[in-house]
């Protein structure tokens, strides 16, 4: 879906969005073609301020495609505005992720793997 | 309107050699009928899924039969409570007479089931979810787990609780792939391995082959051949989200909803169950089924393990088959559960037979916490 090209080419450069109605201002994730609470087509993309708090992590053990993905390493199921949670992969630089600890946006990978980092 | 209850129920879990989900099915079906009497060609009503795309009108074509009712939505490990609920309605509205909800697996010897799950590109779970690693749905299950412990003040020793639970059953069922495989102990659960943290290797379903059939009839037709008579007075539905993302509430599922609703219509309230049957793809599964339908607070739901409440001879024997834990878990559990609830109800299970039980409370979850459908079944006869 175009709309979802949209964002992954904004992530690509440094940005992470979530959707916003220009109209009620409403905000949500992922890209619809209508606002959820007033059904406006009149869409646009509000770049959030590159940080998440961590929601819930788990380490993945087993590879879901060995081409692409090297166990083990930690998805996060993250809030990067409020009510809005994404799932994205959790780099720390020492021990475990944390619930509720801060992390900020930190690259996207040729493979499409998108990170946050502390 | 005519009234309808379902009459029998039967599973297949084969061991002796792979066989395809048609013969699965067909074995079931005609085992179902020959021992209620009836004649394949009466079945006016067929509900089945995941056979193939037309998977009604396929397995409909090799049993020979050209039903009047049909349904087949996809709804995972929800969709045969449903199915259940709704042959009944189609008997009662007189669309078909004869019904049966049939399933059938061999994802075990056919090697079918990936840790990856079931991509569909053009899906927003994929686009935006998969891409970046998850094992679907193991890790999306894992993730409320984590999320749990740290509300819920629980760990992993509490969790694995349940997987030891439904191990005791199992050596009561001779069907179960864990029969004879002797006691689990928390520690093995622990020591099983990680997968997708904090779910152990026995924190997870099993992969296996297997199916059933269960009847369903008009209770004239029901009395005319001296059948025995289970019905559904209560049934809820709820359907939250299937991509992660949009999980309206991690914790506090959508069955919290579909079981206030079955409960109403019973007129009953949880304390007048005698069996449960809630769907275990994962010990979380259990636990977050348990507290969000409102059974007890998730820390004193663990102490209701530690102390044997969901054994037999306890208050709330749970998934009396061993579940699909340590019984079978041919990709989609939810008409063995309802197999298993009727089977406890018609007092057929001898060793693992709950005395009296006259009142099954089923709960189908499916997706990643996606689909929920709730049953109480009664015995009137």
């Amino acid at each position: 879906m175009e709309l979802w090209e949209d964002w992954i080419q904004l992530v690509k450069k440094g940005k992470v969005s979530v959707q916003q109605c220009l109209d009620c201002q409403h905000k949500q994730f992922y890209p619809r073609d209508f606002c959820m609470v007033c059904l406006s087509n009149n869409l646009g993309f509000h770049i959030t301020d590159g940080s998440g708090v961590i929601y819930s992590f788990t380490e993945v053990h087993r590879s879901p495609n060995p081409e692409i993905f090297t166990p083990p390493y930690f998805v996060g199921l993250v809030e990067i505005e409020k009510n809005i949670k994404i799932i994205c992969n959790i780099l720390i630089t020492n021990g475990n992720p944390e619930i509720g600890k801060k992390i900020f946006f930190d690259k996207i990978s040729d493979k499409g793997i998108i990170y946050y980092s502390d | 309107m005519n009234k309808a209850s379902i009459n029998s129920a039967i599973d297949i879990i084969p061991y002796d050699r792979p066989r395809s989900i048609y013969e699965i099915q067909s074995e079931a079906i005609n085992t179902l009928l020959n021992e209620a009497g009836i004649s394949l060609k009466d079945v006016d009503g067929l509900a089945t899924n995941g056979v193939e795309r037309f998977s009604t009108v396929g397995m409909s074509e090799y049993l020979g039969i050209s039903p009047r009712w049909t349904e087949s939505s996809f709804l995972g490990g929800s969709s045969y409570l449903t199915f259940i609920k709704r042959a009944i309605d189609a008997v009662e509205s007189g669309y078909c007479n004869i019904a049966v909800v049939s399933y059938g697996s061999n994802q075990r010897s056919a090697k079918s089931r990936s840790l990856g799950g079931v991509l569909e590109n053009h899906t927003p779970q994929n686009f935006f979810e998969y891409s970046q690693g998850v094992l679907s749905p193991l890790s999306l299950y894992a993730l409320v787990a984590q999320r749990g412990f740290y509300e819920w003040d629980i760990n992993s020793q509490d969790l694995a609780e349940v997987a030891v639970n439904s191990r005791k059953w199992a050596q009561l069922n001779k069907k179960a792939y864990h029969y004879s495989s002797g006691e689990l102990k928390v520690q093995d659960v622990l020591d099983s391995g990680l997968i997708s943290s904090p779910l152990h290797k026995l924190d997870c379903c099993l992969v296996t082959d297997g199916g059933g059939a269960v009847l369903i009839t008009n209770d004239k037709i029901a009395d005319k051949l001296n059948l025995p008579k289970i019905k559904t007075t209560g049934f809820g539905q709820r359907d939250t989200h299937i991509s992660y993302s949009q999980m309206p509430n991690y914790l506090i599922t959508g069955a919290k909803a579909s079981s206030e609703e079955a409960l109403k219509q019973s007129g009953m309230r949880l304390s007048d169950i005698d069996v449960l049957q809630v769907y275990d793809s994962f010990t979380i599964t259990v636990l977050s089924t348990l507290a969000s339908i409102g059974l007890a607070e998730p820390k004193k739901i663990i102490e209701m393990f530690q102390e044997g409440e969901f054994y037999k001879g306890g208050r709330y024997p749970l998934n009396t088959s061993g579940g699909g834990l340590s019984y079978c878990h041919p990709g989609m559990l939810g008409l063995l559960l309802v197999i298993e609830a009727v089977n406890q109800l018609s007092g057929k299970l001898k060793d693992r037979q709950v005395n009296g039980a006259s009142t099954a409370f089923v709960h189908g979850t499916g997706g990643v916490f996606s689909t929920h459908a709730s049953m109480i079944l009664e015995r009137i006869s």
